[in-house]
């Protein structure tokens, strides 16, 4: 899982949003580190849309009516969850060696 | 107030998209912003009150345009035109205010390693058929030489030889940094494939000439009997003579120039006995040039005879 999808799942866990929020989400979750770009945006969701890891839906905000808007699915938080865990091993992993 | 237009002609290759893009910066920053983009030419407007930053998405499948272009639209990217082959046209106008990244659509490496595994894909499928191509017309160019088949061998070979070298400068970043535009090479690569090409495939449709002799019924058989045939020589060349011949009897088989008289082939052929009066003469290659021949039948003393001949 490249760090574009993991962002991406990460901000859409806390519920549905559109591709520029998702592009600031990331930016403020990361302070700043992670920016995702517009063809790397595409890429990422146009692959998660595939696997089913996420979906889209339609915004009935007033104001944004109709926007696009992806939202994650139950796949998609497997696989977010399943990268947390590989992450904390890999931490755990370090932790242990350089002590 | 007209406006004012120009057209560049410049082409680029897909490893050059890079250096495709600086040049369009440079362009913008000179006054003359894109209108549309194109792999062999660009048209641009003149206007100076404003500065874009532009990228290149190569992507020939887009499956959902609407959210293909909201998902650039959303971050300023306002979208120029695609070319025919699949690569997009984005820009965004330039604020020096703002961080660089905020002028590329590719920010990871695994996404924009997405893109080049495209390009390359697509690269190395046009880099083996013109290989491939290339050997099996230089297969065809040892079993017989020609000048059309050197051509064509000669065109494929280039061509792949340059996609090839295309496909190492994919795989190889360092190399491509800080490298000028492939220029002239790309003109010269175009130019050699349908010159190249062209004239193959021209000069070896002016290459076929064939012919058909019957002899029947001219009595005992005692006398000695000449026949011919005429075919016309368009360039200096090696030429392959065919004949399939049913004979009663030996005979003599010769080329003649006909301005000169001068015999350019003779050959004596047996019959292959008497349970099959055939005579085969397969791909006997001659060096004929630009000219009118004949091809004589002499010697013979059968009373029928039929000649297939073909000369390529």
């Amino acid at each position: 899982m490249s760090e574009s999808y993991y962002y991406i799942l990460l901000c859409l866990s806390k519920g549905p949003n559109h591709g520029y929020g998702i592009m600031r989400m990331a930016a403020q979750l990361s302070g700043g580190e992670v920016r995702i770009g517009s063809g790397t945006m595409y890429g990422a969701t146009e692959n998660m849309l595939k696997k089913g890891w996420i979906r889209e839906t339609v915004s009935r905000e007033p104001g944004e009516e109709r926007r696009r808007l992806y939202c994650i699915t139950e796949e998609g938080r497997e696989a977010l969850l399943g990268e947390i865990e590989r992450l904390k091993k890999m931490l755990a992993v370090a932790g242990e060696v350089i002590e | 107030m007209s406006r004012k237009y120009k057209t560049e002609f410049r082409a680029y290759f897909a490893w050059d998209y890079e250096q495709e893009l600086e040049e369009l910066d440079r362009m913008s920053q000179q006054g003359w912003q894109l209108v549309k983009g194109g792999c062999f030419h660009s048209r641009f407007v003149k206007n100076e009150e404003l500065r874009y930053r532009y990228q290149l998405d190569y992507r020939p499948d887009v499956e959902d345009m609407g959210r293909y272009l909201e998902t650039f639209r959303e971050q300023g990217w306002e979208y120029v035109n695609s070319t025919y082959n699949g690569w997009r046209y984005f820009r965004k106008i330039y604020d020096p205010t703002l961080p660089e990244e905020e002028y590329q659509i590719f920010t990871d490496r695994s996404s924009l390693g997405e893109m080049t595994r495209r390009l390359r894909k697509l690269a190395l499928v046009l880099m083996s058929v013109a290989l491939l191509m290339a050997a099996v017309e230089g297969v065809l160019l040892v079993m017989k030489p020609r000048l059309p088949q050197l051509i064509m061998t000669g065109t494929l070979l280039f061509e792949g030889l340059v996609i090839a070298w295309g496909v190492g400068l994919m795989d190889d970043p360092e190399k491509r940094r800080g490298r000028a535009k492939s220029g002239y090479i790309i003109w010269v690569f175009f130019l050699a494939l349908v010159l190249g090409s062209g004239s193959s495939i021209y000069l070896m449709e002016q290459r076929y000439s064939s012919g058909v002799m019957y002899l029947g019924g001219i009595g005992d058989g005692s006398a000695t009997v000449e026949h011919w045939g005429e075919f016309d020589i368009a360039y200096k060349d090696n030429y392959y003579l065919s004949a399939e011949i049913s004979a009663q009897s030996p005979l003599t088989l010769s080329l003649v120039r006909e301005d000169t008289g001068e015999t350019v082939y003779t050959q004596e052929l047996e019959t292959a006995g008497e349970e099959l009066p055939y005579i085969v003469l397969e791909d006997e290659k001659v060096k004929l040039r630009r000219g009118s021949y004949r091809i004589y039948l002499s010697d013979y003393y059968g009373e029928t005879l039929a000649v297939n001949w073909s000369i390529e």
